[in-house]
């Protein structure tokens, strides 16, 4: 049984904390938000009783698994974690602040894992005493469901680290994936194209958006980009966007779309705002 | 019960997979059917016959996707032998429909048609008019091709149309991501199915269409918009002058049984 330690109990750190708990971990969830910790301990008693509604937990693993969970607002109480997945803002300043606080509360031994989507994490590790323990784990959102996991490996992440962070995501019904620390890892990366060519499609009247998804849904994929984007919300897409093309050094195949750029100027930001590519009403 | 009207005669002419399968939908809905193969490599050595089915031909479709001289020399040969009137739908994936028609005599009667590999009933068909055509043609090419159970959908004319150009940008960043060593093969798909529910990976998708049809429509649009986002992964390049070329030829990025 692991002791783990998650930083941020938002939307992905309350995730990471109900995969952890009802997969035999002992975790201590950690925010600095006031409501932060209740809202998440709200959430996951939530998703415990959905999932006994289902039957996939009966009433004594469900117990076992609150039992596995405890709220923290102190460091201190990660100095006996063997691991921590730091699940805090995407904000480069503010992680690496937490990464040397963490290296000095947990033991040398720990690993730190970072759940960034697009930051560095060699330049995570490069803040610590310990950056051969410093890794990636990149969950999915909502963590409870996606099964993909990427393991990142940072310029000096060692071997064993990334061993043990690909067991761990085994152990917790997950399928990782090792991937180099290089922007977007691999998702946001290859996805990229997905909607940037959907987008230059439109933007040069070659087809408008709902033939673009009519035509991408016929090939078997679930959603089409605009759909997608609407799903995502337009702004985030779009700082996704942006974030990979300054990444890459401008390299064009990763260059953001004016209509990308409109659309969030506009407010049509996706479903979230009643209005995208298409109409929510 | 009367016997069936006899049905208009179909002339399906290029590269051979996807010829023949496009031809037994043709065939299974009781059209009188006749497939040429040729895969575009010089001489140009069709059957004798092209002459005479092409000069009964009601509807043509000319499916070469390369290389672009051999096209347009069977282009031509078609353009000489079919009746007036009968459309000719040409599969554009690395020229435009504009382009095609330039090469006839009959720029009002060509249509283009873009379709991926491996063709199935259930592949979506994106057709197109030449800038120069006539909208006219492309009623009776969407009625065939309805007719035998494909989806239709029209777009504006295009080098590579709506879905090529989406897919070959997917293989292409993967394939970039795999020279470059971030990730395994495997696990690039895997990601990719996982995370974003896609069909399939895009590296097996590669595979499955070939991966010098591949580089030919990433070059077709870098030709066209010369802007560098749709420059080929060199390691895509590597593969074709290897003959990897994917499930075709039994190995791409993974090895086919
Ligand atoms: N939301 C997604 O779809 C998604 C998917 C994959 C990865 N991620 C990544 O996961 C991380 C968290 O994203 P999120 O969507 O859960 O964000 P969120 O805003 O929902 O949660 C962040 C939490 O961190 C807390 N926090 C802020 N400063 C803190 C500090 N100094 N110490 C401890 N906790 C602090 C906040 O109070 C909040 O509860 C980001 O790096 C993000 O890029 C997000």
């Amino acid at each position: 049984m692991e002791r783990v330690g998650i930083v941020g109990a938002g939307t992905m750190g309350r995730g990471i904390a109900y995969v952890a708990i009802t997969h035999g971990a002992q975790v201590t969830l950690y925010d600095v938000a006031p409501g932060a910790l209740e809202s998440a301990a709200a959430q996951i008693e939530a998703w415990l009783r959905e999932a006994m509604g289902k039957g996939r937990l009966d009433e004594a693993e469900a117990q076992r698994a609150r039992e596995r969970l405890r709220l923290s607002t102190a460091l201190e109480d990660f100095a006996q974690a063997e691991v921590i997945i730091e699940a805090a803002p995407e904000d480069l300043a503010l992680k690496q602040e937490i990464f040397r606080q963490l290296d000095r509360a947990c033991p040398p031994d720990a690993i730190l894992a970072s759940n960034t989507s697009s930051l560095s994490i060699t330049a995570l590790g490069a803040v610590t005493r310990r950056p051969e323990r410093v890794g990636g784990m990149h969950f999915f959102n909502p963590a409870p469901v996606m099964r993909l996991v990427e393991i990142v490996r940072g310029l000096a992440t060692s071997e064993e680290t990334l061993r043990a962070l690909s067991d761990l995501a085994r152990r917790w019904g997950k399928t990782p994936v090792l991937v180099k620390d290089t922007p977007g890892f691999i998702v946001n990366r290859v996805a990229r194209p997905f909607y940037l060519e959907a987008l230059r499609l439109v933007g040069e009247s070659v087809a408008d958006p709902s033939t673009v998804d009519r035509l991408v849904r016929a090939l078997g994929f679930r959603m089409g980009p605009f759909e997608l984007m609407d799903l995502i919300g337009l702004d985030v897409n779009l700082a996704v966007s942006e974030s990979l093309y300054r990444a890459f050094f401008e390299e064009p195949r990763f260059r953001p779309h004016p209509l990308q750029r409109q659309m969030v100027q506009a407010g049509r930001l996706g479903r979230k705002t009643g209005r995208g590519w298409y109409e929510y009403p | 019960m009367g016997t069936q009207p006899l049905k208009e005669r179909i002339l399906i002419v290029g590269a051979p997979a996807f010829a023949e399968d496009l031809g037994g939908m043709f065939l299974e809905q009781g059209y009188p059917t006749a497939v040429l193969v040729w895969d575009g490599e010089p001489p140009f050595a069709l059957s004798p016959d092209l002459e005479a089915e092409a000069r009964s031909a009601a509807l043509a479709l000319e499916i070469l996707p390369f290389p672009i001289e051999s096209k347009q020399a069977l282009i031509a040969l078609l353009d000489e032998r079919l009746p007036p009137e009968a459309p000719l739908l040409s599969l554009c994936l690395t020229v435009s429909a504009t382009q095609v028609a330039r090469w006839t005599r009959r720029p009002g009667r060509v249509v283009g048609f873009a379709a991926l590999p491996p063709l199935t009933r259930e592949t979506p068909i994106e057709l197109a008019i030449p800038l120069t055509g006539d909208p006219t043609a492309l009623k009776p090419a969407k009625a065939y091709l309805e007719r035998i159970g494909l989806r239709i959908e029209v777009i504006r004319d295009a080098v590579g149309m709506a879905l090529p150009r989406i897919l070959c940008a997917l293989i292409n960043e993967a394939a970039f991501a795999v020279m470059e060593g971030i990730a395994s093969p495997e696990d690039i798909d895997t990601a990719m199915k996982l995370g974003m529910n896609y069909p399939r990976g895009p590296l097996e998708w590669g595979d499955l269409l070939g991966l010098d049809l591949v580089v030919a429509i990433l070059d077709a649009l870098e030709a066209e918009h010369q802007n560098g986002a749709y420059r080929a992964s060199p390691l895509l390049r590597q593969m074709v002058r290897a003959g990897r070329l994917g499930r075709k030829t039994g190995r791409g990025f993974y090895v086919w049984g």
